[in-house]
């Protein structure tokens, strides 16, 4: 997933913080397919996902005035996203949920599979969804901004407001239970050779 | 000393290698240790489900998204489906009316009118609220009407608890026994009075540096939230602050969850004078 470039999005931030609406609506039709992706990601349903993006565009809007320019556009742009997605989680922690993820940690095979590769593709993205609901949301997000994004872990840090060593550990943790959650592996955790953080 | 040693490599350093944050020599006899592949492989496959591409939403979702984003106005706006009852287009709505409201109360009092005049509440705010629930996404524009509206009646209209001017029977009473205020103090702006009212609500006032606010105003801000916000009960908790220069009323009620159900406390602060929302949190 690639963002708009630096260049693309300076003139259409000076004219949108002119008032200019056409600027800004360019601006956040770029930005829009990244800040959701992360918030799909993130929240792991597509409700959700509308809510924290809706959130975090309207974060955009607001806080445009004080973005400074140091950090990439886009960059900003994902921090606002993940923690628009990280609030919609809070709210959601209240609420019933199914989850795919059995009580050993592995996640369930659909009940009933349906035949056919769309069939297949939703019950993937639904394996995926259950294995990163079954990461913490730290890692989550640090697993996302990392694969699903492409930032580097420099970048990741700035997002997150963590140190890239916590960045790294962070991102190896969660790749890890995530492998684990994805193989259906159900070997004992104190095998793995993740370090302690 | 470094270590040198390719394996057993941590998933910490083969997941640096996969992202190319190793230094390269490290990097290479990791990824070329055949000790590590399938450790690498399982890794890999995490990272390639993670970077599979998101659904991009429809270009309905996409241009309503971005509509209401340029139309959300600068001032920071009451929490998105925190509380039972209003959408948020009416809570912004609710407080053009209270806004409205507030001005017409005001100008009336400047003009000779009573303060218990200017203290009613007429249940036509009840009828001009359900007629913006009615008018969907375009409430934001008529509630100005509606607004006016309702306090062109207001002060004809019967106080809560009391007689009607006409000697009919009194207005709905929604508010009818509140709790004490108490005295919150000074801050520099809403978000102070929210990190100080974060886990609870006072009990003790503070020391004390004015006489309060009248209890018509306390009732009359009470009485429009309750309405706006859709409340079924009264506040549990009254106070009162000065807030970035400006006398304010804060609330607290008890609730359910708008999501589950589940109860829930609001807090939200408002001018004493025309009841405009300063700040509203939910714990």
């Amino acid at each position: 997933m690639t963002a708009p470039g630096r260049g693309d999005d300076a003139s259409l931030i000076d004219a949108a913080r002119t008032g200019d609406r056409g600027a800004l609506d360019r601006l956040l039709r770029q930005h829009q397919p990244q800040v959701y992706a992360v918030c799909r990601r993130l929240t792991g349903n597509d409700a959700d996902a509308l809510d924290a993006t809706q959130d975090a565009l309207i974060s955009i809007v607001r806080g445009l005035d004080r973005f400074d320019g140091r950090a990439r556009f886009s960059t900003w742009c994902y921090r606002i996203a993940t923690n628009a997605a990280l609030d919609e989680l809070r709210r959601r922690k209240r609420r019933p949920s199914l989850s795919l993820v059995d009580d050993r940690g592995a996640v369930a095979e659909p009940a009933d599979p349906q035949a056919g590769e769309a069939a297949a593709q939703v019950d993937e993205r639904d394996r995926l969804d259950a294995a990163l609901g079954a990461l913490s949301p730290e890692f989550r997000a640090a697993v996302v901004l990392r694969d699903l994004c492409q930032l580097d872990y420099a970048e990741i840090a700035e997002v997150l407001d963590v140190p890239p060593g916590t960045v790294r550990s962070r991102i190896a943790r969660g790749r890890a239970q995530l492998a684990e959650l994805l193989d259906g592996n159900q070997s004992d955790p104190t095998q793995r050779r993740t370090p302690a953080p | 000393m470094t270590d040198t040693t390719p394996s057993p490599a941590s998933d910490e350093d083969l997941s640096a290698a996969i992202d190319g944050e190793l230094d390269d020599g490290r990097a290479r006899d990791l990824l070329t240790d055949p000790a590590n592949a399938a450790r690498l492989e399982q890794l890999n496959r995490a990272v390639r489900a993670v970077a599979a591409p998101v659904d991009p939403l429809d270009n309905t979702a996409v241009d309503r998204l971005i509509a209401d984003a340029i139309a959300e106005p600068a001032a920071p706006a009451a929490p998105r489906r925190a509380v039972r009852g209003p959408a948020p287009w009416l809570v912004a709505a609710a407080i053009a009316v209270l806004l409205a409201v507030g001005l017409t109360l005001v100008w009336t009092g400047r003009n000779g009118e009573s303060n218990d005049q200017a203290s009613t509440v007429s249940t036509d705010l009840d009828a001009s609220a359900a007629n913006e629930e009615r008018a969907g996404a375009d409430a934001s524009a008529e509630s100005s009407d509606d607004a006016a509206a309702a306090g062109e009646v207001a002060p004809d209209s019967g106080h809560a608890g009391s007689a009607t001017t006409d000697g009919t029977s009194p207005a709905t009473t929604i508010t009818p026994t509140l709790p004490s205020a108490v005295d919150l103090g000074t801050f520099a702006d809403g978000d102070a009075l929210r990190t100080a009212l974060a886990t609870s609500f006072p009990d003790v006032a503070v020391t004390s540096t004015s006489d309060g606010p009248s209890t018509a105003s306390v009732e009359r801000c009470a009485t429009q939230l309750e309405i706006t916000l859709g409340l079924d009960d009264g506040p549990t908790q009254i106070g009162w602050a000065t807030i970035g220069g400006q006398e304010a009323l804060v609330y607290e009620f008890s609730t359910s969850s708008y999501e589950d159900g589940t109860p829930t406390t609001l807090v939200t602060a408002v001018g004493a004078e025309a009841c405009n929302q300063i700040v509203f949190f939910e714990r």
